[in-house]
């Protein structure tokens, strides 16, 4: 019985690999020919993409401010 | 610190069209920036910029507004904030202490205006570890710390105003830049202190008043409206010495500054909301909770 499970399981994961496979291979002409269009906004996409990653990761790494102290100005 | 919807709005109100702007960015950084993230960060706020498009405007701004200080005592400054705002920095009090051993003996010589930089390098220091000795209990280190930040900065003033008095320097420093030392040294009374201690210490409303810092607000913000962070303390200490006309004249200016603050949940750049305060706290009961009559 537990082999007919895991046969069953090993069936379902190929079947999922299979999927996501045809999925990224069905994206990535689509990519490229949207990059081959734009060929000036790369960069322009690449700071957009590098704020949204920064403010991510400032968003994770602060802790609730609790305390309101004032910020010193220079 | 840096507050990049101040700077934005300032090299803004010079005139530019956005066309314009966008240009003198990519005279700087030629790939240009998204027109749409210059908007955002114009806008609001709260909007957080990726580390290469903050440097590019700080530095369109420096060009554009340049620091009556030094270059050199300038870098010394960006080399330190660097430190501070570096969240996984392994051991900034081990570097700050080394700074500050540096600067004990540097900021005795030079030209004067390098020198005031230094104090003031020295008291960013002091003001910046307040906050760290108060939350560990470290009480004998808070009050030294407060003590030598407000001497420091007071040394850096008087050296800014001897050199404002003399004919040698070809500078001119302005206002805001006397205005920014005093809010610091203000702050040294004030982050000294546990947040709910904040209306009843005498030392802090004595300066406050002997500061005159009330007035000086309101001056800046006749000439840049947009300085939210200035309205935002404004409102503070109106709200700690229970005056309610300021109360209202520094939301006003808040709201003016940028409308998201008519929401009193609204939480910009490194800041809690005012809601979230204890320090706006008499201010909603009192003044901004209440129904317009």
């Amino acid at each position: 019985m537990t082999l007919i499970r895991l046969f069953i399981a090993f069936i379902i994961s190929l079947l999922l690999i299979s999927c996501a496979v045809d999925y990224q291979q069905e994206r990535t002409p689509e990519q490229k020919s949207q990059q081959q269009n734009k060929p000036a906004a790369s960069s322009i996409e690449q700071e957009s993409r590098e704020a949204v990653q920064d403010a991510a990761e400032s968003a994770l790494k602060r802790a609730p401010a609790d305390d309101d102290d004032m910020l010193r100005l220079d | 610190m840096a507050n990049l919807y101040s700077k934005v709005h300032r090299l803004k109100s010079q005139g530019w069209t956005w066309d314009e702007f966008l240009h003198q960015i990519s005279l700087i950084y030629p790939p240009g920036i998204d027109e749409k993230t210059l908007y955002g960060l114009y806008r609001q706020p709260h909007r957080k910029a990726s580390r290469h498009i903050r440097q590019v405007l700080e530095q369109l701004h420096d060009q554009c507004f340049p620091s009556p200080f030094p270059d050199s005592a300038e870098a010394l400054i960006s080399l330190y904030n660097r430190q501070v705002n570096n969240p996984r920095h392994p051991d900034l009090y081990a570097e700050q202490q080394a700074l500050s051993t540096y600067l004990q003996d540097a900021r005795q010589y030079g030209p004067i205006l390098y020198r005031a930089r230094l104090f003031w390098l020295s008291g960013n220091i002091q003001l910046d570890q307040l906050g760290v000795f108060r939350k560990n209990g470290k009480t004998q280190q808070l009050e030294t710390a407060q003590q030598q930040g407000i001497e420091l900065y007071q040394q850096s003033l008087l050296l800014l105003e001897e050199a404002q008095k003399s004919t040698d320097i070809q500078t001119d420093i302005d206002a805001f830049t006397f205005y920014k030392l005093r809010q610091n040294m203000l702050a040294c009374y004030l982050n000294a202190l546990a947040p709910d201690a904040r209306s009843e210490s005498g030392p802090l409303l004595e300066y406050l008043k002997a500061c005159d810092f009330i007035s000086a607000t309101r001056r800046v913000l006749a000439a840049e409206p947009y300085q939210w962070l200035l309205a935002r303390n404004g409102l503070r200490f109106s709200s700690l010495t229970y005056n309610p006309a300021d109360c209202q004249w520094f939301y006003d200016a808040l709201c003016t500054a940028n409308k998201a603050f008519t929401d009193l949940n609204y939480s910009p750049e490194n800041t809690p909301s005012i809601a979230n305060s204890i320090e706006f706290r008499w201010a909603i009961d009192n003044v901004l909770g209440k129904p317009d009559p």
